[in-house]
């Protein structure tokens, strides 16, 4: 008892705007460092690995360009689950959302729904992109009914409707649309394609080489009109309601089986768009692997973002950055690595927003301070 | 009665416990300022004050779970220092809180001798069941020790939480509001468990700020203002009400307040033949019929339980139920509650913090929570923050919300200062009705007489107000007319002239119906053949009491008449075996004359609401 001790205790006062932006950074940059010291145990230069990480991420126009092709759907997606988790529905199912979007849009181009020779390009992606958001709001729609109308828990629905468009994606692509027995279809007509900047590398030199395509401007947009909906709509007042107190929604007045579904088709229609940005910006058809768990990325992103829609957009460059730069490194499973303990940590990292710091020291008499106890 | 032989403390009898100059301070707040606090055993102390007064805190000092800044706890005559509840225990001390801490799916033993030492590892639950039920008779407590938890009432789980702490060898035994929780009946059986502890020597401290249970149950009580004792260790017996709440807040607090002079207005709100299932799927509510006038506040009486709120939840739009409930000429059964909030209606919840708020939003999110579609708040679909914050802090300064700012979370906001919140967002939409229901439960005696105020205000300026509340004295302080529910029905509505405390308590226990209520049933109701559990029929010999007088009869007879009739009703019946509870207040050999039976009447149904009108 003679050392001076470190006590936590719960704070009591409101916690300053600044400190959650700090503590998020923080835990950011302690993951880093945790990192740095595994890499460094097992022999490596984690100066090195950090740079090239850096470099393969930033270091050139090219290479930033990918890490935004990356973030597009996890921005995208992001919003969706930031949008579920406000109402506090559980949102797992972006994955499948995800995937009937993109089965969706890619009707389109292989039925084709239109003329795909006389149809402007910009109406062709018009209907993909309206087709891609239907897809994952039908399927949004399917465990908010369940969860609306019979309560059935949200989780499990939206885990296991995630397997199922797999299987149904996987007979189109292998039975009915196969690109020669491969398991992809062919390839889609220009027509289909986002615009890219690589497309313009006549007018601009600079751009040639450069995948990056307008799926991200779809990102930025559905920020804006994310955070009008939370911030500044009476929509996104009865959410944070619903989501602090159904019972108190109820009483107020709100719709919380209606509410439940639209948010559920909301949230889906987000990632289905993500869907149509992936197929239709970057894989230009319709295969079993178009998603590097997006879906699933996308929960963790939204989680880490603290359910805010700008900082979704920070957060999905970030994890687009470890993607990529996961192509630098072998084994690349470091990335991951990283994301692991960078989610870790600023889940932790919370704890500095309830409780505070004290050092006790001895012999000097402390006024006793004194937790207070919730009865 | 019992409180009424205050125990002669002769000053050599050792206190068991002995709080002297305690000085609690939390960051910025002193929650105790030099408090003294003494017990001896065999006495019942009520600790009496105002919400945030510092009682909750001094009690948590003397069980271990803050550590007083300065001061010292001395327990049988030794200063002890506790680090712990644990340590508390050990010394004998023991505290039965508001909220229970019980394992639902365990059996009462099971939760008596968890976290025990003993058993280490083989449990044989018959010999700890024997050792329950022993304890429990031992202290005249009715328990099932294999019962299990969800089986049990609220009171019955209170039991249990009291042989966990006598389990533990406790003799101090500290009791935070204890009623609360509890149906008046249940509070009864309390106070009677609790007399019969304290004489087996054991040291009971009393939480409350009820006034009239405090008076009924304490042997002497102390009293903190503001983290000050007002009191100390004051005999109850000789303290009048009034000396007792001035002493509290420090002021007179007004007890009668007025009637309305006016005759009320239009009918507002109609229901007609309402009935409606609990959440259990049960009947809950049976044909019921009322009317409701502009300028008139309807007191709904009746024990916890019996379809009050069932009744409000119908009104408001959050339960679905048969028949016809019409406000302002629409019927507004089954429709949502938006649609009746859109109608004028306002509604007091009686659960503030799991309806009535949104605990983890700002004060204003939460004061717009009803009127955020309208205007300036809202333009079409935009919400105007800026408005609502400037309408929250209209609504702060006018209902005198304590709290930093209106950004403050609502689950900051103490008791009082919620209610406050939410009768602001109820009231002011200027509703043309409100439905109130336990507007004061919970909140000190200087913010009940603020709600009070604000409702009479109300129902000055026309509103109609639907008051619904166990607390009889409420009722009759502010109701024009008291309708008395009793199994999901309504068993008479009285006016504030004929209404007295009696004909009501006999009512609310289902030993008295008075067919008349507002409109004739269309449908007679059948009569009532279900026996009502024993221990809410104060009568049991009464032979089933007819249930309709004719019609003409209801018009000219006043209620007295219909009482008096009842007691000959009475007489007439041959008494079977009494119960054995009553058997002590009743004269062995003799019949009972008129007076004596209905004074043994009153007393079991009114408990301690008798003495008081008795003594007037």
């Amino acid at each position: 008892m003679s050392l001076p001790r470190i006590t936590l205790v719960r704070r009591t006062e409101d916690v300053p705007k600044w400190l959650p932006l700090v503590t998020t950074l923080g835990a950011v940059v302690l993951a880093f460092v945790i990192g740095a010291i595994i890499l460094a145990s097992i022999g490596a230069n984690p100066s090195y690995i950090y740079s090239s990480f850096f470099r393969g991420a930033f270091g050139s126009l090219g290479s930033f360009s990918d890490v935004l092709v990356k973030a597009s759907p996890l921005i995208l997606i992001g919003l969706g689950c930031s949008l579920a988790f406000k109402m506090k529905l559980w949102n797992i199912g972006a994955e499948g959302q995800f995937f009937m979007g993109a089965f969706m849009a890619s009707l389109v181009p292989l039925v084709p729904l239109v003329p795909l020779d006389t149809t402007p390009k910009f109406f062709v992606l018009l209907l993909m992109a309206l087709l891609g958001m239907i897809g994952g709001a039908l399927y949004g729609f399917i465990p908010g009914f369940l969860k609306a109308k019979f309560n059935i828990n949200e989780i499990i629905v939206t885990l296991m409707l995630n397997y199922i468009v797999v299987f149904w994606n996987n007979y189109w692509i292998f039975g009915k649309w196969s690109d020669s027995g491969f398991q992809m279809t062919k390839t889609f007509p220009k027509v289909a394609w986002l615009p890219r900047l690589a497309d313009y590398a006549t007018q601009v030199k600079a751009f040639s080489g450069i995948t990056l395509h307008a799926g991200v401007l779809f990102g930025l947009i559905a920020a804006l009109i994310v955070y009008i909906i939370l911030n500044h709509s009476n929509w996104g007042y009865m959410i944070n309601l619903i989501g602090d107190n159904p019972r108190a929604a109820r009483y107020a007045g709100a719709d919380i089986a209606k509410n439940t579904i639209l948010v559920f088709m909301l949230s889906g229609a987000l990632a289905g768009l993500a869907g149509m940005v992936e197929v239709s910006g970057v894989v230009h058809r319709l295969q079993e692997r178009i998603s590097t768990s997006y879906g699933f990325s996308g929960v963790i992103v939204a989680w880490l973002a603290k359910l805010n829609p700008w900082a979704v957009i920070v957060v999905s460059i970030l994890f687009g950055a470890l993607i990529v730069a996961s192509r630098e490194i072998q084994p690349s499973g470091i990335s991951f690595l990283l994301q692991g303990i960078i989610l870790f940590l600023v889940i932790s990292s919370d704890v500095l927003l309830k409780y505070k710091f004290q050092i006790v020291r001895p012999g000097k008499k402390v006024e006793t301070v004194n937790e207070e106890v919730a009865a | 009665m019992s409180n009424t032989e205050a125990k002669a403390i002769s000053p050599n009898v050792e206190p068991s416990v002995d709080l002297r100059d305690i000085v609690l301070r939390f960051p910025g707040v002193l929650a105790n300022d030099h408090v003294n606090f003494k017990m001896y055993p065999g006495e019942i102390h009520a600790l009496l004050g105002e919400n945030g007064a510092g009682k909750s805190s001094l009690m948590n000092v003397l069980i271990g779970l803050y550590r007083p800044t300065s001061g010292q706890i001395i327990i049988h005559g030794k200063e002890q220092s506790f680090n712990s509840p644990k340590d508390a225990i050990a010394k004998g001390i023991g505290m039965v809180h508001q909220h229970f801490m019980l394992v639902q799916s365990q059996s009462v033993t099971e939760n008596i001798i968890l976290g025990l030492d003993q058993p280490r590892f083989f449990l044989n639950l018959k010999k700890y069941d024997e050792e329950v039920r022993a304890l429990a008779e031992s202290v005249g407590v009715n328990i099932d020790p294999t019962a299990k938890i969800w089986q049990l009432s609220v009171g019955e789980q209170q039991r249990v939480e009291i042989l966990k702490i006598l389990y533990r060898g406790a003799d101090i035994l500290i009791m935070d509001e204890p009623t609360a929780v509890l149906a008046p009946q249940e509070a009864d059986e309390l106070i009677e468990t609790l007399r019969g502890m304290a004489t087996q020597g054991k040291s009971i401290a009393f939480i409350s700020h009820k006034l009239n249970e405090v008076q009924a149950v304490a042997d002497r009580l102390t009293i903190l203002q503001r983290g000050k004792v007002t009191a100390e260790g004051v005999p109850v017996e000789g303290m009048s009400r009034e000396q007792l709440a001035t002493l509290m807040v420090g002021r007179e607090v007004i007890f009668n307040q007025r009637r309305s002079d006016k005759e009320p207005g239009e009918v507002i709100l109609t229901l007609e033949n309402v009935s409606a299932l609990n959440n259990k799927n049960l009947p809950a509510l049976r044909n019921v019929n009322l009317e409701l006038r502009h300028g008139e506040i309807l007191g709904i009486a009746g024990v916890a339980g019996n379809g009050q709120s069932e009744l409000v939840e119908c009104v408001t739009g959050l339960r679905s139920c048969q028949g016809k409930i019409i406000l302002n000429g629409e019927n507004i059964a089954n429709k949502s509650p938006r649609f009746s909030i859109a109608q004028g209606l306002s509604h007091i919840p009686e659960d503030r913090i799991g309806v009535g708020s949104a605990p983890n939003l700002s004060i204003t999110k939460n004061v717009i929570m009803k009127n955020y579609r309208e205007k300036p708040i809202s333009d079409h679909w935009r919400l105007d923050y800026k408005a609502a914050k400037h309408h929250a802090e209209e609504l702060k300064d006018a209902y005198d919300i304590i709290a930093p700012d209106v950004d403050t979370q609502a689950r900051k906001l103490s008791g009082g200062n919620l209610q406050k919140l939410i009768l602001a967002r109820e009231l002011s939409s200027v509703p043309q009705i409100l439905v109130a229901m336990q507007p004061t439960r919970g909140l000190d005696v200087g913010a009940i007489e603020g709600v009070q105020e604000l409702l009479i205000n109300r129902r000055d300026e026309g509103c109609a107000i639907l008051l619904v509340s166990e607390e009889l004295d409420e009722l009759m302080r502010l109701s024009d007319r008291i309708a008395v529910m009793y199994e999901g029905e309504i068993v008479g509505v009285l006016d504030d002239k004929e209404a007295d405390i009696q004909t009501i308590g006999l009512m609310m226990t289902g030993s008295l119906r008075l067919d008349k209520t507002d409109k004739q049933h269309e449908t007679p109701l059948p009569p009532q053949t279900k026996e009502a559990p024993e221990e809410k029929t104060a009568l049991k010999m009464a032979t089933p009491i007819e249930p309709k007088l004719e019609q003409e009869e209801v018009s000219k007879t006043t209620v007295e008449e219909r009482v008096e009739k009842f007691f000959e009703e009475i007489e007439a019946a041959e008494p079977e075996q009494p119960e054995p509870s009553l058997e002590k207040l009743q004269a062995p050999d003799r019949p009972l004359t008129d007076e004596e039976e209905k004074a043994r009447v009153l007393r079991k149904v009114l408990g301690d609401k008798y003495q008081e009108d008795g003594k007037q």
